[in-house]
């Protein structure tokens, strides 16, 4: 890969992503499940069950990723505290999870309310009467550190070629043609591989942005 | 914000550009993700077995659920998931698993925890060798991991053990738990753990009177020949001490 050069993220977006366009190539209708979608829908199934190795399992596949934005957010003294809470609540709370979601984005999306919570005993700030919601300026700071680790976690899963795909169209800056030419893999192939992985991340991304929206999971 | 010539701007669009933005972002600013602290989900275990218990019994009820759960798992086939291991340990839990355990029955209460770490061999040979001509097992590399718990109920007083991934054990021999100082000048046998294999392993042990962990709060667990001495051997896998 060749030296990133700096492009700001406005600029990304306000030009023709190099082959890549969202609104044609992210639908969800596209493309057939990866094993690896299998195997999180067999786990949020299990987790939605009630059976406690999907909740080991859960923790062993998530826990990093809850832990990361328990620390980004409220410290690493206290986060091991959060991401605690997080999946005893989440356990506790599983009746509310809809298995045809993304599990990851449901235990980040609590692990966001705690951390929120978390914050907000910190600082001792009042809670206003009347409501509970968090702090505007800490939720939009714990938002947006958390879909970032959501976005960076959900593409170190996808499968190896997919994901080195997407790194050469977004981090190395290169058309699918150039992928194509550079890689020996055929141009249909780039570009149905760098759609499916897209429409991952989307749905995560989707999950975690309703999870922000409260839904109950909330303990 | 929407590109030249693109569709019309719905939710999906958003979204579109949301994930385009956080890539662009990911691409300057890599993310280095956090390990969770080891045992943080025998803790979670914990808890929610503590409180899943209490609801209906006391939590000293529990310390006999969990060891009838161990002298279950020594008669059956052992399910060796970290889970079933998890089970027994009931009062075993951070700080979260302590306050519950206060709430729910003031007369049990953990006073003090420690990870147990595997101790490096370099500092294992010494004053304490105890393999008479014996050829010891072979030399372990540290492995393992561990997590004590000392908890008071009354005047009674009990230290759970809770070890993970430790080094298979050799026909013939058995791992012991001891309590030392930080020289390891004396040593009190607090007990053996159920333990024949490098399975996950939990345990309770009522500590004996006369041993007094504040003057030796060191945790050691060794190696030793089944029907060996009171002495600990020089093959010590994990060590920890309780503030």
């Amino acid at each position: 890969m060749r030296a990133p050069h700096i492009v700001m993220p406005a600029l990304l977006l306000e030009r023709p992503i190099r082959g890549v366009k969202p609104p044609v190539v992210m639908r969800d209708d596209a493309g057939g499940d990866t094993e690896a979608d299998d195997e999180d829908a067999r786990l949020a199934r299990s987790f939605a069950a009630g059976d406690e190795r999907a909740l080991e399992e859960a923790y062993e596949r998530h826990g990093r990723l809850v832990h990361t934005l328990a620390a980004r957010t409220v410290g690493t003294d206290r986060a091991a505290d959060v991401t605690q809470e997080t999946f005893i609540a989440a356990w506790r709370s599983r009746s509310n999870f809809d298995p045809t979601r993304s599990l990851r984005a449901w235990l980040l999306g609590i692990a966001r309310f705690k951390a929120i919570d978390a914050t907000r005993v910190v600082a001792r700030t009042p809670i206003p009467s009347g409501e509970d919601g968090p702090e505007p300026v800490v939720a939009a700071e714990v938002d947006r550190v958390g879909e970032q680790l959501l976005v960076a976690d959900a593409l170190g899963e996808l499968p190896e070629r997919t994901r080195h795909l997407i790194e050469l169209a977004f981090f190395g800056d290169l058309t699918h043609q150039q992928i194509s030419d550079q890689q020996g893999i055929p141009l249909g192939t780039v570009k149905s591989d760098i759609r499916r992985g897209l429409q991952r991340l989307r749905r995560h991304l989707a999950s975690y942005q309703r999870e922000g929206d409260g839904d109950g999971s909330r303990r | 914000m929407a590109p030249d010539g693109e569709q019309t701007a719905g939710g999906g669009d958003a979204l579109d550009h949301r994930l385009l933005s956080l890539l662009a972002h990911l691409r300057e600013h890599p993310v280095e993700m956090v390990d969770p602290p080891a045992f943080l989900f025998a803790r979670i275990e914990a808890e929610l077995r503590i409180t899943t218990v209490s609801v209906t019994s006391p939590v000293v009820t529990s310390l006999d659920a969990a060891r009838e759960a161990r002298d279950a798992r020594r008669t059956r086939s052992r399910p060796a998931t970290w889970l079933a291991a998890a089970a027994a340990l009931v009062v075993l839990g951070g700080v979260g698993g302590i306050a519950t355990v206060q709430r729910d029955d003031p007369g049990s209460v953990v006073l003090a925890s420690a990870q147990l770490h595997p101790v490096v061999a370099a500092g294992n040979e010494g004053q304490h060798n105890r393999f008479r001509g014996e050829e010891p097992p072979k030399a372990y590399a540290p492995a393992g991991e561990g997590f004590a718990q000392l908890i008071g109920d009354g005047g009674k007083r009990t230290l759970a053990i809770a070890t993970k991934h430790l080094p298979d054990i050799p026909a013939g021999y058995k791992i012991e738990v001891w309590a030392t100082d930080d020289a390891a000048t004396t040593y009190h046998d607090l007990g053996p753990l159920p333990v024949a294999t490098a399975e996950d392993a939990t345990t309770t042990l009522d500590l004996p009177a006369g041993v007094d962990l504040t003057r030796s709060p060191v945790i050691e667990l060794t190696l030793e020949e089944l029907g060996s001495s009171s002495l600990p051997s020089s093959t010590k896998l994990l060590r920890g001490e309780l503030p």
